[in-house]
Parts: C-alpha cells; structure tokens; sequence
C-alpha cells in the first residue's frame, strides 16, 4: 500500500498555528516524517490517528507558546519575526517591501542605474502622452460634444475640409438631422482700441444662435440670441472671450454695458463667454465674438457687399448639434441629398476641376474629430501614432536594459535565493518578493519619469517640440493632468512586472545545487547568457529601426531647407499694415500707402519695397473663379486660381523673376484696361506651347489682358506641386490690409526696420505696425515643423543609442566577469592581450550584427508603414542607412572595450584562483 | 541574561538523557523515539517540542540546523546538544534522586 500524505485538517490547523519560522517549519516536515514512518511499520489508519492526536497537541502547546510570545531565541537568523499565520498576506507584502528597500540601500549603484534608465524611458512617455492628451484627448468646453457635428463643402480641388456659403448655411438649416445649426468665421483681426495706439486681437463673426448651439454659457453678462443677428449692420455687439477679458479688462464685471472700439466702429460689451471656451479649432482663439451679420466692421472690403446671400461666397464654417437618436451616417445622407438639391438649381454648387458635372461634397464629421484644423486631422492622429510607437521603441530599449541588469543581479543572487529555496521557502513566495523589488523600482523610476517629463515639457515649449503635432498652429500649453499622471502610474508598474517576470522566473529556477555552491558555470555559460544576449540584439535591432527613422525625418527636414522656393528670402524685411482698422477710406487708405511706400524706399539701406495680400509662403491666401481665355466654359472653363495682389516692383522685391512680358506700373490705373500676370505653372496648364502674354481672363463681364509672365514659387507650402497663380495690381483692386516687403542691402534685414516704424508713425500715429521682422524668420516657423520632427526624432535617437551603449557595455562587463577563469587559462597558456581584447570585442560584434541584421529587417517594414502614414516624407536614404549601421557597429565595438581591456589585463593566477 | 537555576522535571531529565543517549543522532524524532522505547508509553510531542525549547530557555541545550545535501535529504532537521549546564543539571537532579532514594531506605530499610 502506498503511503498517503497526512490528513489535511489537522495539517493546515497545524501550520495556521505555528509561524512560517524554520524551527517550525521543521517541526511540521518531522511529524510528516513521523507519519510516513508509521504508515510502514505498522498501518495507515493508525497513522493518521496518531498523526491527528499529535498535530493537535503541537499545534495547542507550541502555538500557544507563539501567541503569548515566548519563541525560540536561536531561530535562523535569514528568517522571518514568528508570528501566528493569522493576516499573513499584509505581513509579506510589509516584508517584501522592507527587504526591497533594504536591497536597494545595499547596492544603491544598481538602483540609481536601473531607476534612472526606467525614468528617461516613461518619462519619454508620459511627455508624448501628455502632448497627445492635450491636443486630442481632452474634451472640448462644449455641452454634449458627442451630438455636435461640424459641416464642410468641398469643390473637389482641395480636400473635404472647405467653407460654405450662409444660403448654403440656411438651406442645411432645414434638415431634420440637426435639432438646430449654426455658423461662424475664422477668427479674424480686429484693431480693439478707441485712440491713441490700437491693440490687433482676433474675433469670428457667429451667427445669433451659435453659443445655443455649443451649450456655452456666459461668465458675465449674456451672450448672443438669434435676435442679434437679424439685419446687417444693425447690431453693434460685442461677447469677449474670458481670455481677453482677463487679459485686456482685468476681469472687471462692469465691462458689460461699456463701449469699445472695433475697426474704428463703437460696440457695446453684452457679455463675456465662460472660461475654458476658446471656439472651435484649437490654436486659433479668438479673443471676441460679434454677430455675423456686422460683418462690415470684421472685412472692412466686404462692407456693403451683400456676402451673406451670394451662395458662391464660401467663408463660413457650419456646426449643428444632433437631434436625439440620429446618427451621423444619416445626418451625412440627410445633407448630401439637400446639396444634391441645390446643385440642380445653382451652378455655383456643381463641383469644379475635374468633376464638373457633380455636386460639392459635403461631409458631416463630429466636432471633436475637426478641432485641430480640419486638414490635419489625419496627419495629426498618424503623428501622434508614429509619437507613440516611437517612445514606447525608446521604452522597450530601456526596458530590455532594465531587465538585463535583473538578470545578472540575479545571478550574483543566486546562493542566496537558493538557500532560501533549500530550506523551504516556496518558488512563488520567492518570485513575489523578486516582483516586488521589480515593483518599488518600477515606481521610483516613474517617480523620476515625471520629474524628467516635467522638464522635457519646459524645454519643448521654447524649441517649438509640441509643433509636431499641430503645424504652424499656436502650441499648446503642455502639464501633467490627472489623464497623465494615471497614464505614468500604469506604465510604471505594468513596466515593472514585464522586465521583473523574466529575471525572477529564472533566478528561482531550482538548480539548487550549482546555487548554492556559488558557482557560476564556466563552459555551459553560454545558455546562461542566453535570454542576455537576445536581449542585447532586441535592443540593438530596435535602436537601429528608431535612427533610421530619426535619420529619414532629418533628411527630410534638410530637403525642405534645400527646396528652391522660388525667391529670394534672404535681405527681406516684412512688417503687415491695415488702414480698413482704423476707419481710413478708400482714398485716404491709398494716400497713406502710397506716402509709407515713397518714404520707406528712401530709407537708407532700402533697395526696393512693394506691398502684396500675402507674402510667400503662408498658408493664407485667396481665391477666385475665372474664365479663361481658349478654354471653353461649357466644360468647367471657370476654375478657382489662387490670386495676390501686388504693387509695381514686388517681383523686383522678392526676386521673382519675370519670364515675360511687363511688371505693373503707375499706369495701370482704376481707369487703364484690366491686367493680369500669370505665373509659369498657370500658363503651362491652360495655355501650353503658346504666349501667354496677351492673352486674357474673365470673370462676368469684366476682361483682364495678360501683360506678364512671372516664374512659379512656392506660395502656400514648401513641398506643394506646382500651383498655378495670378497677380493683379493693388491700383486696380484696393486692398486696405497689406504686407509690406522691402528689399535691404545689409544682411540683417530687420535693421531697417525701427525707421520703418518712425515712418508710419509720422504719417499716422495710432497706426499699428504688426507680423514685423523678416522673411526668413517667418519662413523659419512654416519650417518649423519639419525641423520639430527632425530634432525630436534626434534626440530620441541619441537617447536609444545610449540605452543600447550601455546595455552592450554591461553585457560584456558581465560576460567578462564571468569567464574571467577562463580568460586566465587563456592568457596563462600564452594568449596576447590583443587576442583576449578581440574574444570580447569580437563577441559584442557578433551580437551586434545580430541586431543590426534584425534591425535592417524591421526598418524595412517600419519605412513601408511611414511611406503608407506619411507620404509626403521621402524614403531614407541609403547613406542614411549606412551611416546608422556603421554608427551602431562603432559603438558596440567602443562599448565592450572597456571590458575587453579589463579582460586583457586579467592576472593568469589571480584569475585561477578566483574560484 | 544568566539562565535561571532551577530544577529539572521528570520529563527534561528523560529528554536530556535522550539527547545524550543519541549522541550524534538526536534528532527530535529520535530523541521521541528513545523515549518511548525506554518508558514504554507514547509521549506527546506537544509536551516533546515545548520541553525542547522550555530547555532550550533555562540553557540546557542548543541545536543547530543540518546541512542539506542532495546526498542527505530534502527536509533540514534540528540536531540537540546538552550543554555543561545541562550536564550539571543533571548531575544535580541525579544527586537529589540519590538523597530521595536514601530518604526512602532509612524510612521503609533497605531492600522493601
């Protein structure tokens, strides 16, 4: 009969009443001991009677013995305060991380090592997300934003995300989707100020019901109600934006009631909106709100105009909230059908380019989706993705670092951890208490992962970093919220549990023996390495995938500094002027301009100066229908061009050359024929192989002649294609808003611009000079971008490199370490100390072409998926790829030298005797 | 702290004397079964392990954990020791039987 384990009962009674101490954990093995013997010699019935009486009778005394706190003074001293079993699992955990803490202290080294390489790697993280979490995650000031969608007209030729028209805006009004829907403008500039100098603040023109819409609610005052919207320019209102009204009228509530200046018109203040409302899109907040239909005071060249009833005039975005149970599938459906409508009645709502013959699109997209400016919603969530694999390839670096470290501490721990196994202790208990110290570092690395991220968020904001999410929009102001905070506290602990599962499940591993002799395998150490080693080739192979990556975007960054643009920025001072703001009319607008042009070309150090709409590159511009002359109009013969108007001498000024034909003059007056330049791109597209020079455009009735052919730049973008362009003379259009560029001799060109200044303010002294400083400054931040994404991805890159240095320099320390008997016999055989260098150093390489050859693999896939998220970001170049694998070889090769110097100078006897 | 002086019961002599009768084998186990052999009566190892480390406290005895040695066993065992003291408690418990003894011969003569 085959002897059967004790009773369970009184087993388990027994060990709840002793403590887990040795003494008594020996006093249980004797009575099974006991009972085994028994069941031989005489039966098993008796056995388990005799082990029942006796369990209980040691587990009464003895345990008694425990309560009252008499023990054994001689226990083992690596054991543990003998206390009853009772709420043992509090007790262990207070234990583990008392004995976590007190193995920290003993090698405070490895703490600071392993605590500041896990806090630069969450700290990566928590930055990243804190960024992400700012620009995508937190939700909108609005009530309900989930039933708020926003509307767009698209023509085909530039993406869905286009403006629409206000009839457009009243016939989507009717659809039963939306419970209501209202309008509003980009903000827009406004010159706030009765005298004296006037402040340039931003304001959206909104229709009457727009804060119903959103659900914002007034900090002071009221807001607006449909009925401050009812008849053009009778409404002189005015909401500000609690930013504003802070900033500008030290929130005083009394405001409300007051008059302002706006564009030289008198508002009255009603109200002030709630704080956290900063409108729409995020980085364009406007500063004040005023009825759409006071439309005249916003664009003063619009004033008088009927803009609100021309449905070809699409200026104006469209939110609507959602009725109860309506999708926004079916909303989309709804407003489709009634565009559909339209576009039978009004030729202005047929699609143009190459889709004549269909309506505008129209999409419905849910507000939180369109907040960040509607054409780089993609972009943006695909930045923030690739953000977001790229620091968590940084924190799988510092992890696999983190865990290497683990693993050769536990085998230098390995004596004591067998031990501890020998007499008992079980696997799990043991793995718990390793998971634990994993834990109390993971936590203090995360501690330092915030304190990194909070500093990194201080250098990003000065450098522009938080750009790369945005475009040249206004940078978010970047903190650590709760989301964040939560965000730092997962990813520390699930950090923690994943580099601590592998070393703990291998250093409780019961190879009891070799443990506890202490001795560390000499030939079979190359299985000991193993999960090392794969862990040095993971890191290489994912450094490498990240500097390819650093290496495409800066490339990149270089060739967008490389692009010709077209013109000469260099020497270029620009300052921005707008009459209209300051109630100046036509007449007097012109005579100003004209005086500041005469005097600013008289400065010394000025060569030239011209005025334009827009100076390149910006993505503002403006746009007109036209036809073309050739192109038969039956067949969409009126595309929309991208327009400027310009003064005599602009081409001069920004060294844009003139291909053919003439530049404006003073003759092309109000009274002279029409004209028109043409760039190269446009005369290629309408009218190939032929003079574009006298050839002519239309719009209605009205003709312009072709007297010049300028050379295509880049007007609204560095990498755009070729965009076809037209210049028309400001003599013949009256622009009351200009950007002014003046040609310098010097090299710095903002020198001249103080004298600029003294000029403008002579003529007219409460005239603002704004946007002043020069060309290439103002270039630099549409370049910016490129240049955020470069530098980012670089010192992410320096930071995966260094993890990678140093996780092959501690491998290799180690591997030396460990066959330091081995190198011994080596030397004292009569190996040179090149050869011992090139055992170690020819080890690491080996490793390191592992990685690299994995790393070459994964880049591979990894340059697939940009080229598929970000097409317009060219392919890495192969001299990229060779200096990052010739990099990443150089420095495995300078890390494991060190060691390998240290093995070279290893003493043979000393070495020998080391075991 | 100096143990105290104090006599010795019936059964820590008998426990003693099994320590010492064991010699190199006085595993608590062992020390039970000498016991049992000798007196011809179950002992409680209740009684057995609280009068272990009741000795244990008046400095009777000592012990020490074996080695384990994958030759040996898997289960460490406590091995006993009787100390001088233990040793003269002995003697002193031997000396005070032998007076009893005495006591009783001169009261009931030698030989009832």
């Amino acid at each position: 009969m085959t002897p059967k384990a004790p009773p369970r009962l009184p087993e388990l009674f027994l060990r709840r009443c002793l403590s887990n101490s040795t003494v008594d954990e020996i006093i249980c093995a004797d009575l099974r001991e006991e009972f085994f013997r028994r069941v031989a010699a005489e039966s098993n019935s008796n056995a388990r009677k005799w082990y029942w009486l006796q369990a209980m009778s040691v587990a009464t005394r003895v345990g008694l013995r425990r309560v009252v706190g008499r023990s054994s003074k001689n226990d083992f001293p690596h054991n543990t305060p003998e206390k009853p079993r009772i709420g043992n699992g509090m007790n262990h955990l207070l234990q583990d991380l008392r004995y976590a803490m007190r193995t920290m202290r003993k090698a405070p080294g490895f703490a600071a090592v392993v605590i500041c390489t896990m806090g630069l790697g969450v700290g990566a993280n928590i930055t990243i997300f804190s960024l992400i979490n700012e620009v995508m995650l937190r939700p909108l000031p609005i009530a309900d934003q989930s039933e708020v969608m926003r509307v767009y007209t698209s023509d085909f030729s530039s993406g869905v995300f286009g403006g629409s028209s206000y009839p457009d805006y009243m016939s989507f009004k009717e659809s039963s989707s939306f419970e209501d829907m209202a309008t509003y403008s980009f903000p827009v500039a406004f010159n706030l100020g009765s005298t004296g100098v006037a402040d340039r603040v931003s304001g959206s023109l909104v229709s009457g019901n727009f804060f119903n819409v959103l659900g914002v609610n007034p900090a002071a005052g009221r807001l607006f109600q449909p009925s401050d919207d009812l008849t053009v320019g009778a409404h002189p209102v005015v909401v500000l934006s609690h930013g504003l009204w802070s900033r500008q009228f030290a929130s005083n509530p009394d405001v409300v009631g007051e008059n302002v200046v706006l564009n030289g018109a008198t508002y009255t203040v009603i109200g002030v909106t709630a704080d956290g409302f900063t409108g729409l899109e995020i980085g364009s907040n406007p500063d004040l709100f005023i009825p759409i239909t006071m439309y005249g005071t916003a664009l003063p060249t619009m004033a008088g105009r009927p803009i609100l009833e021309q449905r070809g005039a699409r200026w104006l975005r469209i939110v609507g909230r959602l009725r109860d149970g309506v999708t926004q599938a079916s909303a989309q459906s709804e407003v489709t059908t009634i565009m559909a409508g339209l576009a039978e009645e009004f030729q202005s709502n047929m699609g143009t380019a190459d889709h004549p013959d269909e309506p505008r699109p129209v999409t419905v997209l849910s507000v939180r989706n369109a907040a960040f400016g509607a054409r780089l919603i993609d972009e943006t969530a695909d930045r923030a993705q690739l953000l977001l694999s790229v620091v968590g390839l940084v924190l799988l670096i510092a992890c696999a670092n983190i865990a290497n470290l683990l693993l050769a501490r536990g085998t230098r721990r390995q004596s004591e951890i067998s031990v501890r196994l020998a007499i008992g202790a079980g696997r799990g208990r043991i793995i718990r208490q390793l998971m634990t110290e994993s834990v109390v570092l993971g936590i203090a690395g995360g501690l330092v992962g915030i304190g990194f991220a909070a500093g990194l968020m201080q250098l990003m904001v000065p450098l522009g970093l938080s750009r790369v999410l945005q475009g040249a929009l206004v940078l978010p102001e970047l903190s650590i919220d709760g989301l964040s905070l939560a965000f730092a506290a997962g990813l520390s602990i699930l950090t923690a549990l994943v580099f601590g599962v592998l070393p703990a499940l291998k250093a409780t591993n019961p190879d009891l023996v070799t443990g506890i002799k202490g001795g560390v395998g000499m030939a079979g150490g190359h299985t000991r390495y193993g999960p090392r080693n794969g862990l040095v080739v993971l890191q290489v192979a994912a450094s490498l995938v990240l500097l390819v990556a650093a290496g495409r975007f800066i490339d990149n960054a270089r060739s967008v500094y490389n692009t010709d643009l077209g013109f000469e920025y260099d020497g270029v001072a620009v300052a921005s002027l707008d009459v209209a703001r300051q109630g100046l009319a036509e007449s007097e607008g012109r005579a100003f301009f004209d005086q500041v042009l005469e005097r600013v070309r008289t400065i010394p150090g000025v060569r030239d100066a011209a005025y334009a709409n827009f100076l390149p590159v910006s993505p503002a511009g403006m746009r007109s229908s036209f036809g073309v002359e050739d192109l038969d109009p039956e067949l969409g013969g009126t595309p929309e061009i991208n327009m400027n108007n310009v003064t005599p001498g602009y081409f001069r000024t920004l060294g844009i050359p003139l291909i053919q034909g003439r530049d404006f003059s003073s003759f092309d007056t109000p009274a002279a024929p029409l004209v028109v330049v043409v760039n190269s791109a446009f005369a290629q597209q309408y009218w190939p192989n032929e003079e574009a020079v006298g050839k002519h455009l239309y719009q209605g009735e009205i003709e312009f002649e072709v007297v010049g052919l300028a050379g295509t730049n880049k007007y609204r973008a560095v990498r755009e294609d070729p965009l076809p362009y037209l210049y028309f003379p400001m003599s013949q259009s009256y622009q009351p808003s200009v950007a002014l560029a003046i040609r310098t001799s010097g090299s710095e060109p903002t020198t001249v611009l103080p004298a600029v200044r003294d000029v403008v303010r002579q003529i007219d002294p409460t005239m603002p000079v704004f946007n002043a400083g020069s060309l290439r400054d103002q270039l630099g931040s549409v370049l910016a971008q490129e240049q955020s994404i470069a530098v980012l991805f670089g010192v992410l890159g320096v930071l995966a490199l260094s993890l990678a240095a140093v996780g092959i320099y501690g491998v290799m320390s180690y591997t030396v370490a460990q066959r330091t008997r081995e190198i011994g016999v080596r030397s004292a055989l009569g190996a040179r100390g090149a050869d011992l260098v090139w055992l170690v150093v020819g080890g690491s390489l080996k490793l390191s072409l592992i990685g690299i050859a994995a790393g070459v693999l994964a880049s591979f896939v990894v340059n697939l998926a940009f080229t598929g998220m970000m097409g317009d970001v060219q392919a890495s170049s192969p001299v990229t790829f060779a200096g990052v694998v010739l990099g990443l070889g150089f420095v495995s090769v300078l890390a494991s030298l060190v060691p390998a110097r240290r093995a070279a100078s290893v003493e043979p006897l000393l070495a020998l005797r080391a075991e | 702290m100096a143990p105290k002086k104090k006599n010795l019961g019936e059964f820590e002599q008998s426990v003693l004397l099994a320590i010492v009768e064991t010699a190199s084998e006085s595993f608590a186990i062992e020390i039970a079964r000498v016991i049992e052999t000798r007196g011809g009566r179950a002992v409680s190892r209740g009684a057995l392990y609280t009068t272990l480390e009741r000795l244990e406290e008046k400095g009777c005895l000592e012990w020490s954990i074996e080695e384990v040695t994958p030759e040996n066993r898997a289960v460490p065992r406590r091995r006993f020791e009787i100390t001088e003291l233990g040793v003269e408690m002995l003697r002193q418990s031997r000396a005070e039987l032998l007076n009893q003894l005495k006591t009783i011969d001169s009261v009931l003569g030698p030989g009832a």
